[in-house]
């Protein structure tokens, strides 16, 4: 029977971190964190692969300890066995700390297949499946769309490349990284008393890996400096040199003004209508 | 061994700290801030929220000599005789970093195309490139890359380079990870903006937390600093040379341990996508970009058929592909495509920043939506305050009545 290894990822759900106009940080009290739905989209190939062929789904995944929430809903889809690599020293893992830890995972198990989403939706950079694959030395696909099949050690994909789709046959083990796509999340009803404890919760000395290989120190990058884009705080300054009706409009409008380069419509007169046809028809 | 440090003296037990923090890892015990470090990851949210400027993160000190590390190499995909003609926004950039660094600029052309010299010569010339280095094997193919990191991991070992850029296609995002594990070095993905520091060092922005944050990242330790950057993201500008100035490096390469050679992977079948739409999304002079506003799948479908009748390809913001009312293909923003098209036009786009980060480079920028309110507003140089179905609506009764 072969093994799968899934590789989760706890993000915010960005769509709701707002700003906060007064310090000018991220708001994220009240922001739901949810599992990267690119890596569920890697969960569910997984579990397809286990219905058909009875291969086993273990998932896996490193961060404070909340981060077990995604996975006990792994355990609600369908996985068999859960890790999470938690550790004060991996705080402040870049992408290649991040990949050390989850080989001193991976090679634990004697996974045929590693799946990962592409990208995550927090920091987005792609780099963690090639960063693992290069790392345990083993073949990748990434973009990847669908498996087709698998027959002994090789396996099918399906992945995505510019205008084109592409087949690939690559000899296991092997690294997949999954796009998104929609599918419908069927849960299991599953014993929940006992959900928690069904995670195996790891440190480094676990994976013999040493603090200074992985999180601030273990990094190659570093985060020098953090920014809030003051273009798109929620707020509007308004210019105390305006009339007082100058100033209510532009509150009003949420602080754009009509100027030589920037114009507003508000009504759909006929005029209106004959100035936006010309614009976009 | 702790980065993170609140300095007692300075904390005033404001407790702006412990609300901003998503892992309620600090907590204000006797007046002061005091870190729990099994729950910290290190986000440096808390910093930034310190009125007093108490909370520090400390960076890694190291002691490497890097000094050995010279110039600034831009991969350029050279396929089928292509060059990836957006390649030359990232040598503009590059020539730019290399004014202030002091450096050499080189192109590194990468694919199965043998270089026709002086073709090459001319075109880099335009673009003020003295240095051009081909990579090539005829069997290389986009969609193994494992074969060309190989090769150019090597190079880099062997002519170390201090800062190597790669264009965010896909291939250029799948073979910048692996380079940079191979050469043992950092990336940073999708940069919007770099700089060269006092240090002489490259300053890698890019924004992150659904693109609300820009995050400057600096590779101290290791060489070469690596960055990918999304095509259209910088401008190409012009910088000509003698044509004789340019010279062409060819390294034909030897196979090895290919991944290709030893059969562990094969392309099967390549076939164009099904995708509706012809001409991509970033090559499309007029864009029509569809968001949440529209508020169902029929609505999208009703905006997407207008866009069509009036030759606009269609885009969408990434919460209209995650409902899965359009394919990834067409997502416009941080981690979609970044686009420059003469005409965009927005329906129902509130314009968060990941998206306006992909769009604000347009000439025009027409937006309608009905929340005047709406950030796309700020950016925007036509702004409709308007229900957009009406506004169809009203533009087909126009169209209609002119016929």
């Amino acid at each position: 029977m072969k093994k799968i290894l899934v590789c989760l990822k706890q993000v915010p759900n960005t769509r709701d971190v707002k700003i906060n106009p007064e310090n000018h940080t991220l708001v994220r009290e009240g922001v739901e964190s949810v599992l990267n739905p690119f890596d569920d989209c890697a969960l569910e190939e997984a579990l397809k692969l286990k219905k058909k062929y009875g291969f086993s789904v273990t998932v896996m995944t490193m961060g404070p300890p909340q981060a077990e929430k995604i996975l006990e809903y792994s355990f609600r889809r369908g996985a068999d066995e859960a890790f999470l690599l938690t550790d004060r020293h991996l705080a402040g893992s870049d992408t290649w700390a991040t990949a050390t830890a989850v080989v001193g995972l991976a090679k634990k198990g004697g996974y045929d297949l590693l799946f990962c989403g592409q990208e995550s939706i927090d920091s987005g950079t792609g780099h963690i499946g090639a960063s693992i694959a290069e790392m345990m030395n083993i073949p990748q696909v990434n973009y990847a769309e669908k498996v087709l099949g698998l027959h002994e050690n090789r396996i099918r994909i399906q992945a995505k490349f510019d205008k084109f789709d592409a087949q690939l046959e690559v000899v296991t083990p092997v690294v997949v990284s999954f796009l998104k796509k929609g599918f419908e999340v069927k849960l299991k009803a599953i014993d929940e008393s006992v959900i928690s404890e069904r995670i195996k919760r790891v440190t480094l000395a676990d994976l013999n890996l040493l603090p200074e290989q992985v999180g601030l120190e273990g990094s190659y990058t570093q985060v020098v400096n953090i920014d809030i884009d003051e273009r798109f705080v929620g707020y509007v300054t308004v210019d105390s040199n305006l009339s007082a009706n100058e100033r209510i409009l532009y509150i009003t409008t949420g602080g754009i003004t009509e100027n030589e380069n920037k114009k507003i419509i508000r009504d759909l007169s006929q005029e209106s209508i004959e100035e936006i046809a010309s614009l976009i028809m | 061994m702790s980065y993170i440090e609140v300095n007692k003296t300075k904390c005033i037990g404001c407790n702006k700290c412990v609300e901003v923090c998503n892992y309620d890892a600090i907590k204000v015990v006797n007046g002061k801030a005091v870190i729990d470090y099994n729950l910290c990851t290190l986000c440096g949210a808390c910093v930034k929220a310190c009125p007093v400027d108490a909370i520090v993160i400390a960076q890694v000190e190291k002691k490497i000599d890097l000094s050995n590390y010279k110039g600034i190499w831009v991969i350029i995909e050279y396929f089928d005789g292509e060059l990836k003609n957006t390649g030359f926004q990232l040598v503009s950039k590059a020539n730019e970093l290399a004014r202030a660094s002091k450096d050499a600029v080189t192109a590194v052309l990468v694919g199965n195309t043998e270089p026709a010299e002086d073709e090459l010569k001319k075109i880099f010339s335009e673009y003020g490139v003295r240095n051009v280095k081909a990579v090539y094997h005829k069997d290389f193919t986009r969609l193994i890359t494992e074969d060309a990191s190989e090769v150019l991991s090597a190079q880099i070992a062997q002519d170390k380079p201090k800062i190597v850029l790669f264009l965010g296609t896909i291939f250029g995002r799948t073979l910048a990870p692996q380079v940079a594990t191979r050469v043992q070095t950092g990336l940073t993905a999708d940069c919007t903006e770099l700089e060269i520091n006092e240090r002489n060092n490259l300053l890698q922005i890019r924004p992150t937390y659904g693109g609300k944050v820009l995050a400057t990242i600096e590779t101290p330790y290791s060489c070469p600093q690596m960055a990918s950057v999304r095509p259209n993201v910088f401008v190409e500008e012009k910088m000509p040379i003698m044509i004789e100035e340019v010279k062409i490096e060819k390294v034909p390469v030897k196979k090895r341990s290919f991944i290709s050679v030893k059969n562990l992977k094969k392309v099967l079948m390549i076939e164009e996508s099904d995708d509706i739409f012809e001409t991509p999304v970033e090559e499309a002079k007029v864009v029509y970009c569809i968001g949440l506003g529209v508020g169902s799948k029929e609505g999208f479908d009703a905006v997407a058929n207008f866009a069509r009748q009036n030759g606009a390809v269609v885009a969408a913001t990434r919460g209209v592909v995650d409902e899965g009312w359009a394919d990834i293909s067409q997502q416009v923003g941080q981690t979609g495509v970044t686009i420059r098209p003469e005409l965009y036009v927005s329906f129902g786009v509130s314009g968060a920043i990941h998206h306006i980060i992909g769009i604000k480079n347009s000439r025009k920028i027409v937006a309608i939506n009905k929340d005047f309110r709406a950030p796309i507003f700020k950016i925007a140089d036509y702004c409709i305050v308007a229900d957009l179905f009406e506004v169809i609506e009203k533009m087909k009764n126009y169209s209609l009545a002119l016929q």
